[in-house]
């Protein structure tokens, strides 16, 4: 070889050598925007263009442990179970597919700390998620944002998260009238006539779908059963806002009722999921009984009650400033008038008297209004409806509420957005504390029912509030938080996880139990690792 | 900094010099023989080139958007034994790199230095064209930096590894081989081509200054990097 053809050999081979070998792309997108999921004992950080969710769970002290697990492409969808134990990841994959490797749609299951996940594999890229509260069934199905040129509506994928793998995945097409899926409720065990059932309560714009999910499996699947939601008097479609179950009395299977609010309409549907009538034997072993009660305007929440007079349904009309008791089996019913127009309800009866025997003595929180709230003692409905109203005075309402978990499960925190405060309610005293905070706060209830964290999102301004005295700590962090969470940490104890979604997001761990923040740690740039 | 655009250039600037240069060469009065080089074999030699080495590390990839890693060469050799064409050089050798970037929208800056010691053997297979064969054992400092933005302040990690260098490559004599018993300067053009290797070291960015919040900052953990993978290198020598 030549001096000359050597020297054009090294050339080129300079070429080549810098024209080769780029890095992974992900270096070259942003890491803002990342969405957190608390779980038990960590937190997840869906990382969409890394296609990973980083885990992030505090061990002992102020150690972190971090794993990176795999996702699909496209994230539309993270939620958590209810139990916190796992967090489903949708994603809608290579969206349209043109080459043979692009990637489909899937589901990934990450466990609590990142250290096991699954993934499913799906044909059609969904973006609705809907969690069994009892952990066994996922149902995804189309939320109106789809990717894909054609979408029915309609079309169900059902996940068993207690089958193997290859018969975990059931796809399901819905007998439409005309209307999709809007809202999916998962029932817990209904004493039905046929056995035990869990339900699929699937709510469109005009009716409502029940689904046997025992028997969504089976060789010659059952249908669905569609109830069409009309009053016979108009033409125009209500329009479901809600569901409410009640499995019945205890030892009878023919009780266990689904009640419909309307947002459109002043009627109230109750199904009464009885035996099916004499004759040949429908694919389905129950039938839902359809009664109607007009309540005298739009309810805007529902809830079944046990009152003296026996098993009630309670609709709060906002716009008629009342309450309306109706008796499922007949319709018949009381109006309760109402100091103020309360739009929610939520019984308490478990955290104001616990082990108290059944359909004796049960009370209703009712909120959402003005500039109160009220306790609604059912037990003394009869012939006094109106006294059995408790008023407590909560300046600026209580929009939102939440519940402080055991053992302190008869505190529930009243708040409402925007405002520059919120309450902290005694149900068993009747009382409401007002904690007042300078400027718009959010509140996170620490999962083991002890304390409160206070932060003003974009803000450093964190307080820690312990339930037993109501004694704001102040925290200040110095550095914007976008949220926190209390979760486990690994050694038993409770740590604070504040996060700061600046940049490739950095955290703040704090022991929760006892807050010093000169004893915490500082994470910076946790979306740069594990890549 | 040294774009790609640059060093390309630089390459092609020095094969445009050095391709006529060794044609001019060989018309040159051949004063020197192969039987005896005198000082064109047996001298001190100074030089500076451009090493362009491949590093196909995930390390490397928050700092540079190839896997392409230039650096700057200065060296200096001096023959301690010869044997008719064979000659033995000792030296030392230093290799400033760098490299800046974007690591999902932080700003990134990489220094790679590598101090070696290249022991290398020489061939006259002419008395203008040397082949030789260079190891180069050393150490390697690499400091990076990332202004990652939840830290309000830079992170910056940095610290030394074993490293060492083996190539082949040649070195022509550019013009002068006159008074093989003296030592005037000689320019000569080198080129190399080898693989160059690091221990590997774990990356752990931490802020310059104390965290003013908990006091306490973990350092960001970006995974290990070693700087291992072939290279080039073309420069220019003077010899004495």
């Amino acid at each position: 070889m030549s001096a000359r053809t050597a020297l054009a050999a090294l050339l080129l081979a300079t070429f080549a050598l810098g024209a080769c070998g780029d890095r992974p792309d992900v270096w070259d997108t942003r890491a803002d925007g990342v969405r957190a999921v608390g779980l038990h004992s960590s937190i997840a950080l869906v990382d969409d263009a890394a296609h990973r969710v980083l885990v992030a769970s505090p061990v002992s002290g102020v150690a972190l442990a971090r794993r990176s697990v795999p996702i699909g492409k496209g994230v539309a969808t993270a939620l958590p179970s209810a139990d916190r134990r796992r967090l489903f990841v949708l994603c809608s994959g290579d969206v349209p597919r043109k080459k043979a490797d692009d990637q489909g749609p899937s589901l990934t299951i990450v466990e609590d700390g990142g250290a096991a996940s699954r993934r499913i594999e799906l044909q059609t890229p969904l973006s609705g998620l809907a969690i069994d509260p009892a952990g066994r069934w996922v149902v995804i199905y189309p939320a109106g944002n789809g990717r894909t040129f054609v979408e029915n509506p309609n079309q169900l994928v059902l996940v068993d998260l207690a089958a193997a793998p290859e018969k975990a995945v059931t796809f399901r097409t819905l007998r439409s009238f005309g209307g999709r899926p809007q809202r999916l409720t998962f029932t817990r065990e209904l004493a039905l006539p046929g056995g035990p059932r869990h339900l699929l309560v699937v709510e469109t714009e005009q009716d409502l779908t029940l689904l046997d999910l025992d028997h969504v499996q089976d060789a010659i699947p059952r249908p669905e059963i569609t109830v069409r939601l009309t009053n016979g008097l108009s033409a125009r479609a209500p329009r479901p806002a809600g569901v409410v179950v009640d499995d019945g009395e205890p030892g009878k299977n023919d009780d266990a009722r689904i009640a419909v609010q309307l947002a459109n309409d002043s009627n109230v549907f109750i199904l009464t999921l009885a035996p099916n009538p004499p004759g040949p034997a429908g694919p389905n072993d129950f039938t839902p009984q359809v009664n109607l009660a007009d309540v005298g305007g739009p309810a805007t929440d529902l809830a079944f009650v046990r009152t003296d007079g026996g098993l009630r349904l309670a609709a709060i009309v906002p716009s008629a400033r009342k309450a309306v008791l109706i008796e499922p089996g007949t319709s018949i019913t009381t109006d309760v008038p109402l100091p103020e127009a309360y739009a929610r309800v939520s019984l308490v009866t478990d955290q104001v008297a616990p082990g108290a025997p059944g359909g004796v003595g049960e009370v209703a929180l009712l909120y959402g209004g003005g500039s109160s709230v009220a306790f609604w003692s059912l037990g003394r409905t009869s012939g006094q409806p109106y006294r059995s109203v408790e008023v407590v005075n909560v300046a600026g309402g209580a929009a939102e509420i939440t519940s402080v978990p055991p053992p302190n499960q008869a505190l529930k925190v009243l708040a409402s957005p925007g405002a520059t405060g919120f309450y902290v309610l005694d149900l068993k005293t009747r009382t409401a504390a007002p904690l007042t905070t300078q400027r718009s706060a959010r509140i996170a209830v620490s999962p083991d029912g002890r304390r409160l964290w206070a932060f003003a999102p974009g803000t450093e301004n964190l307080a820690h509030i312990p339930v037993s005295d109501l004694a704001p700590l102040p925290l200040p962090l110095d550095r914007p938080i976008r949220e926190v969470f209390d979760v486990q940490r690994g050694d038993g104890g409770r740590a604070l996880l504040a996060l700061d979604a600046r940049g490739a997001t950095g955290l703040t761990l704090l022991d929760a139990e006892r807050p010093d923040v000169r004893a915490g740690a500082s994470f910076f740039g946790l979306l740069l690792e594990g890549l | 900094m040294l774009t790609r655009k640059k060093i390309l250039g630089l390459l092609a600037l020095a094969a445009a010099l050095l391709v006529p240069a060794t044609a001019r060469a060989q018309d040159l009065d051949e004063r020197a023989t192969i039987s005896h080089l005198g000082s064109v074999q047996k001298h001190t030699r100074f030089g500076m080139g451009l090493r362009s080495q491949w590093v196909p590390n995930a390390g490397y990839d928050p700092f540079a958007k190839s896997n392409y890693l230039a650096a700057w060469t200065f060296e200096g050799s001096r023959v301690l034994l010869a044997r008719r064409r064979l000659s033995l050089a000792v030296g030392a050798l230093i290799d400033l790199g760098g490299s800046s970037s974007e690591a999902r929208g932080a700003e990134t800056h990489l220094g790679a230095h590598r101090f070696l010691v290249p022991i290398e053997g020489r061939y006259h297979v002419r008395p203008w064209l040397v082949g030789f064969a260079r190891i180069a054992p050393g150490a390697m400092y690499m400091t990076a930096s990332i202004a990652e933005a939840s830290a309000g302040q830079k992170l910056d990690d940095a610290g030394f590894v074993f490293a060492a260098d083996a190539s082949l490559g040649a070195a022509v004599l550019f013009d002068s081989r006159r008074n093989p018993d003296g030592h005037p300067p000689r320019l000569w053009a080198t080129g190399e081509w080898g693989y160059g290797w690091t221990a590997s070291r774990r990356w752990s960015f931490a802020p310059d200054e104390e965290d003013k919040v908990t006091g306490r900052a973990v350092p960001t953990d970006l995974g290990r990097v070693a700087f291992r993978g072939t290279f080039f290198r073309l420069g220019l020598a003077l010899s004495f």
